[in-house]
């Protein structure tokens, strides 16, 4: 979504056509029933051959709702649906995620993901907001990869911080100047919020000698040179 | 009330101690002739007037013993005749003011007439008489103290007597008296001699006269006190108070005077000769509880005030000594400054901390002057012989003191860590091993011993033991591989140290080598038997020494081709062992091996000793005649850079048994090697072996290496070990859990610790608390 190229969305979608999403197979799909609108939706922007909705069909519901595929609300929807799975939502997890987000529509989802951002922009110290974090993290690694790039790192933080956040402009700057590193573990993902949370602008009540992971040791460094 | 019977007089008299030979039994007057008070008042004074007599003229004579009874029965009717012709309460009374009368007329005026020596003569002379004053008026008016005094819970005759004196004369003059004593000890410490008898008499009337209050209880149902520090009460208060205050100006003075001019030593002995004085003093004529206090206002003058003063002087303080090695002036001042309370700033503390820094300088000299020199093979036998110059030091003048003790492994922690250079101590240490256990033979046998123990003593001080523990194990396996133990025992014996010092653990790579050696001497005589009873023969003899993986250093493992009768024995043996083992597989390390070839010189045989690879170079030669640099490599298969070293030993050493063309100084690619026939020596048997024995800059990289590796490792099963068995921790703990763990091994760096932490949390062994950023829990 956020972090992909438009066009590697595309020529993701297509090329996993072939191979069937997790959730019942294309053949054995069932009808949803007229009456079931959040169903319906479903049956709108999924995949014509298979059970789950693909790249395409996100980009279909984003302009239907009138929102930028790379909009951070794409990035709450996935988190409110748990999706296991860049760029796909299978049919359970559109079902449970919208029944709880309580949209049926385009224009309510727009509403509701739009009260989301407002929340979690407004608290980030909540424990929502940290769940979203970290899911961003998970959410966002290659398959298979343990850690996550560092160019993803680089583009994903700006979107789920609010860009303004102090220590950002200087983690990104550091990490701009620090070709050594590579990637981010989850560990040092989910550090950073904390970190971001309980360190002062200035690093006054920073300790080396505590349990920051070592790349926040060095940022520290960095930063104070 | 009264006693119903009247006893009969001697069974009164004889307890008051007259000989029973004087007795002399006087009927009871049982008469109804009633004694009036005055009459008998008269009648008892004249007792007191001839005893006043008695002692007014030395007592030459005795006290008569009829006027004794005389006076006894007057007493005794005194106190028993019916009322109102009772005297006890009267002569009671009369007995004290009687005292108060003598006192005042004739003991006070008698003491207060003098001056100086000759009042304490009189003093202690008064006070002599009237004890036995005392005592003398108690045998007259004894029937008042045993039937009376109860009754009324009255103080008994001797107390009153001792507190008449007190108050009449001792309260008068104790000012005059205190001054006059302490006048005469001032004038015998600044050397005067004084009489002492006079000196002792004088104070224990100060005691005497508190003997007598917890003894005799003044008030109705008083309790009698604590007899034992009671008693002194009065010879604190009144003379021990003032003397301590008189002594603690004294000895300010006197070392004020000292502490300018004399040198630290001689000032010690002064001081030390002034307190052997004052427990002598003490024993004299002071009481005994008197010395501790003595002592400490001494101490505290002549040793704790000027303390540093004396320490720091620049010529002959503490330092100056310990760099002179002066051992009975710093035995002195042990045994002086231990007895000053042991703080950071007084006593000992801070002469161990200058013992320290002097130890820590010397030390750290030594580095410093080490790390100009080119080769450091004395350095550590240096370090032996200072820290058995410092051990001795400990040991002696400083009788063995922990503290002491301390600040010697404190301070040779700091420098025997320090590097010389690039070459770490740890690798000093362990090559200077190497040279004792390659040598040893030219040395007694209790001598290796001793120096073993002195090279642990100085490892047990490393903190990057591992460091150590990796160097020796790389030399002692050259050692072994190369035959160049002079001592399987010896060998045997640093291990079992090391191993008493660090546990098994960090032994058993090293006993495992040498188990091996024997292993492999068994193994060699089982493939002899072996051959014996086999049909063919090897045509040579060959030894294989079989090394365990992981004890032993890492080899590379060769590529090398055998010519035809050396690769028959590798094979025999291969085979041989294969069957007598099973799922083991060897492999075969050449660059270590050693080959006796037999050189056919035109001039004489003579027999090469040379490393296997170098064999199978001059093998070649049995086939061509000629071969090119080129040619040898791929026939035997060595590294173009490998071969060209052997090639240089072959052709262009010292002993030239291939010729080469060109006779150029480098070995080319495109050189060609012959067969010297003509080369010849005095000798009949060579050594060319190529092997190097000295710790090459490879080495010590590699070295290092393997420890941080080992170390990291090391980190990581200590933070599993630890957070398994406590399955949460704060960070801080955990990095300190861990040090404490691996301290005996090395000094594990917080960074190391941190990055171990973040690796095993990656791979899921650890996760950080989710609500609580500084702790980890364990993931099972």
């Amino acid at each position: 979504f956020v972090t992909m190229p438009l066009k590697d969305l595309f020529s993701r979608g297509k090329k996993d056509k072939a191979a069937p999403a997790g959730g019942a197979p294309a053949a054995a799909a069932s009808k949803p029933s007229a009456a079931d609108p959040i169903m319906a939706l479903f049956e709108r922007y999924k995949e014509p051959e298979e059970d789950r909705i693909g790249p395409e069909g996100v980009l279909s519901l984003c302009s239907d709702m009138k929102i930028e595929a790379t909009d951070v609300k794409v990035l709450i929807l996935a988190w409110q649906l748990n999706a296991q799975t860049q760029g796909y939502f299978t049919r359970n997890e559109w079902k449970q995620g919208l029944t709880d987000l309580r949209a049926d529509s385009p224009a309510v989802m727009l509403g509701r993901l739009d009260a989301q951002e407002r929340q979690l922009r407004e608290n980030t110290r909540s424990s929502a907001f940290k769940d979203f974090y970290r899911f961003a993290f998970r959410f966002s690694r290659s398959p298979g990869q343990k850690a996550l790039e560092i160019e993803t790192v680089k583009a994903l933080l700006p979107i789920v911080f609010v860009a303004s956040h102090a220590h950002l402009a200087k983690l990104l700057s550091f990490l701009d100047a620090s070709p050594s590193v590579r990637g981010f573990t989850e560990d040092q993902w989910n550090s950073f919020l904390v970190f971001s949370h309980e360190i002062a602008e200035d690093f006054s009540n920073f300790d080396p000698e505590g349990a920051w992971p070592s790349i926040l040791d060095d940022f520290v460094t960095h930063c104070q040179q | 009330e009264f006693p119903p019977q009247i006893p009969p007089l001697w069974a009164i008299l004889l307890p008051a101690g007259l000989p029973g030979s004087l007795l002399k039994v006087f009927a009871m007057n049982t008469s109804v002739d009633l004694i009036p008070l005055e009459a008998g008042w008269d009648k008892m004074k004249e007792g007191v007037g001839k005893f006043t007599t008695i002692m007014e003229t030395d007592f030459r004579e005795s006290f008569p013993v009829a006027l004794h009874s005389e006076l006894y029965q007057t007493c005794y009717a005194m106190c028993t005749q019916k009322s109102p012709h009772n005297w006890a309460d009267e002569l009671y009374k009369r007995y004290g003011t009687m005292y108060e009368d003598q006192l005042n007329k004739s003991v006070l005026p008698a003491i207060k007439e003098k001056h100086g020596e000759a009042m304490l003569q009189e003093f202690a002379k008064r006070w002599r008489n009237h004890k036995l004053f005392v005592r003398q008026m108690w045998k007259l008016f004894v029937y008042l103290d045993r039937f009376y005094i109860k009754r009324v819970s009255a103080l008994p005759l001797k107390a009153v007597g001792i507190q008449k004196f007190e108050q009449v004369v001792f309260n008068a003059v104790k000012d005059d008296v205190r001054s006059g004593v302490l006048s005469l000890i001032e004038k015998e410490r600044e050397g005067e001699v004084v009489e002492r008898d006079l000196l002792k008499s004088v104070v224990n009337v100060f005691v005497e006269i508190g003997d007598w209050r917890p003894l005799f209880p003044t008030r109705p149902g008083e309790e009698i006190g604590d007899i034992g520090s009671a008693r002194l009460n009065v010879y604190i208060k009144e003379l021990e108070t003032q003397l301590l205050a008189a002594t603690s100006e004294f000895y300010a003075r006197e070392s004020a005077t000292w502490i300018g001019t004399d040198s630290c030593p001689e000032y010690m002995k002064k001081a030390e000769k002034r307190l052997t004085e004052e427990v002598n003093r003490v024993a004299s004529y002071l009481h005994s509880s008197s010395e501790e206090k003595l002592l400490k206002e001494c101490e505290q003058q002549l040793l704790a005030n000027h303390q540093s003063a004396l320490m720091d002087k620049e010529e002959t303080g503490c330092r100056a000594l310990l760099r002179e090695e002066k051992a009975e002036d710093l035995r002195r001042m042990h045994k002086l400054f231990q007895r000053l309370p042991n703080t950071p700033t007084c006593g000992l503390q801070p002469i161990s901390q200058i013992v320290r820094e002097h130890i820590v300088d010397v030390g750290m000299n030594l580095v410093r002057k080490e790390e100009a020199e080119k080769d450091h093979k004395n350095y550590a036998q240096q370090l032996i012989d200072l820290h058995d110059t410092y051990l001795a030091l400990v040991q002696g003048p400083f009788a063995n003191n922990t503290l002491f003790q301390k600040v010697l492994k404190e301070a040779f922690e700091v420098f025997v860590n320090k590097d010389i250079g690039q070459t770490t101590t740890a690798e000093l240490l362990s090559s200077f091993c190497d040279n004792i256990m390659k040598s040893g033979g030219d040395k007694i046998e209790g001598e290796i011993d001793t120096i073993l123990d002195k090279i642990v003593m100085l490892f047990s001080y490393l903190s990057d033991k591992d460091m150590f523990a990796e160097f020796y194990r790389k030399q002692l396996a050259k050692r072994l591989l190369l035959n160049r133990s002079a001592s399987d025992d010896d060998e045997r014996s640093l291990i079992t140290k090391l191993k008493y010092r660090c546990g098994a653990q960090f032994t058993s790579k090293l006993e495992g080598m040498l188990t091996d050696m024997n292993v492999s001497k068994d193994t060699q005589a089982n493939f002899s038997t072996f051959l014996n009873g086999s049909e063919f023969s090897l045509g040579m003899d060959c030894t294989v020494t079989v090394l365990t993986t992981g004890f032993w250093p890492t080899y590379k493992v060769d590529e090398v081709a055998l010519p035809m009768e050396l690769l028959k024995c590798v094979d025999t043996f291969t085979r041989f062992y294969e069957s007598r083992t099973s799922h083991r597989k060897l492999k075969w390390i050449h660059n270590l091996g050693t080959c006796v070839l037999s050189g056919r010189f035109d001039a004489k045989p003579i027999d090469l000793v040379i490393s296997t690879y170098q064999a199978c170079i001059l093998m070649l030669f049995n086939q061509e005649e000629e071969y090119t640099t080129a040619d040898i490599a791929s026939s035997t298969k060595l590294s173009m850079e490998e071969l060209k070293k052997y090639l240089h030993t072959l052709s262009l050493s010292k002993y030239q048994i291939l010729t080469k063309n060109p006779k150029s100084k480098e070995i080319g690619d495109g050189d060609s090697f012959t067969f010297n026939r003509k080369f010849t020596d005095r000798q009949r048997k060579i050594k060319m072996s190529l092997l190097v024995t000295k710790v090459s800059q490879d080495e010590k990289q590699s070295t290092k290496q393997t420890v941080d590796e080992d170390r990291k490792h090391a980190v990581e099963a200590s933070i599993v070990r630890v957070m398994k068995a406590r399955k949460t921790m704060p960070h801080t703990q955990l990095v300190s859990e861990v040090s404490v763990q691996l301290m005996k091994l090395f000094k594990p760096e917080p960074k190391v610790i941190k990055n171990r932490i973040e690796s095993l949390i990656s791979r899921e062994y650890l996760e950080r608390d989710k609500d609580n950023q500084g702790v980890y829990k364990y993931l099972a």
